[in-house]
């Protein structure tokens, strides 16, 4: 039989193809040098977006593909530096009245749009009023809750005009608002209420976002765009700092699949990439150590526990049980092993500038064994054991990592509690099917995750509270709700940071939620670009502006 | 002949308005909203979307308009691309789209048919030599190892260790960023096709009035071209049709591997998303392509055939 001989040897040298390229780099130690930018002779950086931005509206944009472009396409009131800190941006200045409800911002003078016509503090106003405005449906319209009559005009009782924007003259805002917010600047920096222009949007309607008819307000503008191809920004020559924007052109692409944009940036094709593919991380981290980053995330990987069954609901015992018998040491170095950092609170340690560090468990830093001791105790005062088996369901949408963590997670529970005590499934649904089964409430225990979009702790706190859509476990503790409130009302500083570390501790002592590891995002950046600081860029705000070239 | 193509063409109506009658409630009844999302929307921003859309209307009144917008030619507006009409995203002005695998595809089908039905040809003359065995073996080989293996495995050799073409992307279109792409699908394709028309000639061969053909003393060139080519090509040109409109909708592999703006990401995206309008806009495109080339291929065996237009 000659043939499968022939057919053995042809799969043989598929095979031994596949493991010399693979295997050749794996096995060499030294550090993979720099890619050679296809770039390289022009002013150019070319970026992987991940996916393709499915806006570029700033109202409407409610994900860090759309984010990343807008930042270059338009700018707030103020911006962001490389470490998220809040700086100046059209506004050069602004005051804050004593009780902090009032701000008077000033525009810079002669600032222009993309299209050569002034800037002025009407399109401030619009652009804020478009925010809030039903019809336009912005999924970031809480942003503008705590605006005067921001709550009436965003559920349709009050005119847009009604909203507590309002134009002093053609260059000086001003925003009130309902309580004092100490976040409040970084909310006009972000993307959602950047300046667009509202002769250009009044002339187009929906359609002014399409390339021949777009202006903008930020350090770039749009020259071409294939959906799902790429999308090339060029420098905006009438933006206020036009002078120091160093790179002429940025070429998002929308590189879904990590090791394909993995193989682009080795290849000099791109020069930036969105992530790593992370089952080659060790291997990327220690080949790349000079061009591969990883960056702690302000995000947190949790398990809603559903707060409307029974079983939960009436049962802290258990509910404190399942938290304490997770080792999220194991979960993060073991099971995944990609850089995050395990999570014992229902904040993390990072956010404010670690004001809320100190909100941990008390049982974080018990021995295991302590710690297994106690959860076994409860688990038994919950009533479950073998004679009394616990039955789960873990529901996740379909990813390996979200498997990976749910298999992890029912074979801790199941080496604490004992096999015959506790019956984990786990159920993995399609993305949509399981968004609309997790707000429904229609599960066991649900995979979530949340991404602070600025620097305060409100971005997490807001969870937990009775009623609000982000709050996936059902959870209600009217207590937290009266505190949360209280700490927003309040101008004075330190009794909001008292306030929330109150309200934190009645809420995670409640148990509604299992929180697991803080995230971490990869990126790998080709040393030709400079100015890029990422490694404090925890809320991944990324502006091209901030790009040189060697 | 041209009877015959009206008559297909008009039984393909009540066929292509089952599909989209079918498709149009199979995707409204999927569970998951376009509009949901990690971060829920607040209920006068649904409300509005929802009535943007017609989804506040009743199932059977959304059916209907939307096959009055499909009458006037309008796939409607993206749930995803928020603002962005469907046809655009489809055809755009500037190269995307069906337009990239139209390309990719007919690059493809003007090497891969050649080159299958010549070395399949070949190969079935010269039964059990050596290039006959690559033929079957690479066959096997070929569907053992999909695109997805080649596809990252040519991405490897040529552009990260040789850098002789580009890893991704669709550049402008020009020859160095599809190369890889079209020699990854015509792997994919041509064995198939060499398979096919390997194992069809040496049926036809064995046939009793080649051998009659033979018996009378034919030279083997005129029993070849006149005798034996055209029930050859029968099933290979059945197995085309069906395979260029799977190109056109189906290369999602591909295009993923090589970032390609093309349809096949389109469709991937659209069911994730539930991009209702988009979904449907593709599933009409494809149902559309496959029954132009099933016509073409009829018409085709009438051709081959004779037999066939009795």
């Amino acid at each position: 039989m000659k043939l499968p001989r022939l057919t053995a040897l042809l799969g043989l040298i598929g095979l031994v193809s596949i493991s010399t390229v693979s295997c050749s780099k794996t096995n060499k130690q030294t550090l993979a040098t720099a890619p050679t930018s296809k770039n390289a002779n022009t002013n150019t950086i070319t970026v992987d977006n991940g996916e393709d931005a499915p806006t570029v509206d700033p109202v409407l944009a409610e994900d860090v593909t759309s984010a990343r472009v807008l930042y270059d396409l338009f700018e707030g009131l103020t911006s962001f530096d490389q470490n998220n800190q809040t700086i100046p941006g059209l506004a050069d200045k602004w005051e804050t009245s004593p009780d902090g409800k009032t701000y008077t911002f000033h525009l810079r003078p002669n600032l222009k749009f993309s299209d050569g016509s002034a800037i002025t503090a009407n399109d401030v106003v619009f652009s804020w009023q478009r925010l809030a405005d039903p019809k336009v449906a912005s999924p970031y319209n809480n942003l503008a809750l705590n605006i005067v009559n921001g709550k009436d005009v965003i559920a349709g009782k009050l005119p847009v005009s009604q909203l507590g924007v309002t134009a002093l003259d053609s260059n000086t805002i001003q925003i009130k608002l309902n309580h004092p917010d100490p976040s409040f600047l970084q909310i006009c920096a972000m993307p959602n209420v950047a300046v667009v222009s509202q002769a250009n949007v009044k002339k187009f309607g929906t359609k002014w976002t399409q390339i021949t008819n777009m202006v903008t307000s930020g350090a770039y503008k749009i020259q071409e765009w294939v959906i799902k191809g790429h999308m090339t920004l060029s420098k905006n020559p009438n933006y206020y700092d036009a002078k120091n924007v160093a790179i002429e052109k940025i070429k998002f692409m929308p590189i879904v699949d990590t090791s394909a944009s993995f193989n682009q940036y080795k290849s000099g094709d791109i020069d930036i990439t969105y992530s790593m593919p992370v089952d080659q991380y060790k291997t990327i981290i220690q080949e790349y150590a000079n061009q591969a980053h990883t960056v702690t995330q302000e995000a947190l990987y949790y398990y809603d526990l559903n707060m409307t069954i029974a079983k939960f609901a009436q049962n802290r015992d258990l509910r404190q049980a399942l938290s304490m018998a997770v080792d999220r040491n194991v979960l993060t170095k073991d099971v995944l092993g990609q850089g995050q950092s395990p999570l014992y609170s229902y904040t993390t340690a990072t956010i404010e500038g670690g004001k809320f560090a100190d909100t941990k468990y008390e049982w974080a830093s018990w021995p295991r064994d302590k710690q297994l001791a106690l959860a076994k105790e409860l688990f038994a005062k919950a009533g479950y054991g073998a004679n009394h088996p616990l039955e789960l369901s873990i529901s996740y949408n379909t990813n390996d990592a979200h498997k990976k963590i749910a298999l992890a997670i029912a074979s801790m529970w199941q080496q604490a509690f004992g096999a015959t005590a506790i019956k984990v499934t786990s159920a993995n649904q399609e993305w949509k099917t399981f968004i609309q089964a997790r707000n429904q409430a229609n599960y066991d225990i649900a995979r979530d995750g949340w991404v602070a979009d600025y620097n305060s702790v409100d971005s997490y706190t807001s969870l937990f509270l009775c009623k609000d859509p982000t709050n996936k476990s059902k959870y209600c503790n009217p207590e937290y709700d009266k505190l949360i409130l209280q700490a927003q009302n309040t101008s004075n500083p330190e009794q909001r940071i008292q306030l929330i570390h109150q309200a934190l501790e009645i809420a995670q002592n409640d148990y509604a939620i299992i929180p697991l590891y803080q995230y971490s995002y990869y990126r790998l950046i080709n040393p030709r670009v400079k100015g890029y600081e990422i490694n404090n860029n925890h809320f991944d705000h990324v502006m091209s502006k901030w790009y040189k070239l060697n | 002949m041209l009877k015959f193509a009206l008559k297909r063409i008009l039984v393909s109506i009540p066929t292509l308005l089952a599909i989209i009658t079918l498709v149009f409630f199979l995707v409204h009844l999927t569970p998951g909203n376009p509009f949901d999302g990690e971060r829920a929307l607040s209920p006068e921003a649904l409300k509005s979307l929802m009535e943007q859309y017609r989804l506040n209307l009743p199932l059977w009144q959304q059916y209907l308009l939307y096959l009055n917008d499909l009458i006037h030619g309008n796939f409607g507006i993206s749930m995803k691309y928020l603002g962005q009409s469907i046809n655009n995203l489809l055809f755009p002005d500037n190269m995307g789209g069906f337009w990239v695998t139209l390309r990719l595809s007919i690059y493809t089908m003007i090497i891969a048919v050649p080159l299958g039905i010549l070395c399949g040809a070949y190969a079935g003359l010269h039964k059990n030599s050596w290039f006959d065995k690559l033929v079957v073996a690479s066959n096997i080989f070929f569907t053992a190892v999909p695109t997805m293996v080649t596809g990252p495995l040519s991405v490897l050799i040529f552009a990260v260790t040789l850098h002789w073409l580009p890893a991704g992307g669709w550049g402008d279109g020009d020859f160095a960023h599809l190369f890889l792409p079209v020699v990854v699908l015509i792997l994919a394709y041509s064995p198939t096709i060499a398979f096919v028309t390997r194992g069809s000639i040496v049926d036809v061969l064995n046939s009793n009035y080649i051998r009659t053909a033979r018996a009378k003393g034919l030279p083997t060139k005129k029993i070849l071209f006149k005798h034996a080519i055209r029930p050859t090509l029968l099933p290979v040109i059945s197995l085309l049709g069906p395979m260029f409109a799977g190109i056109l909708v189906g290369a999602v592999v591909t295009e993923q591997i090589f970032t390609l703006p093309g349809l096949g990401v389109l469709t991937t995206n659209a069911a994730t998303n539930r991009d209702y309008n988009m979904i449907m806009a593709i599933t009409i495109l494809g149902s559309i392509l496959t029954i132009i080339f099933n016509i073409i291929v009829d018409l085709l065996y009438m051709i081959l055939d004779p037999k066939i237009k009795q």
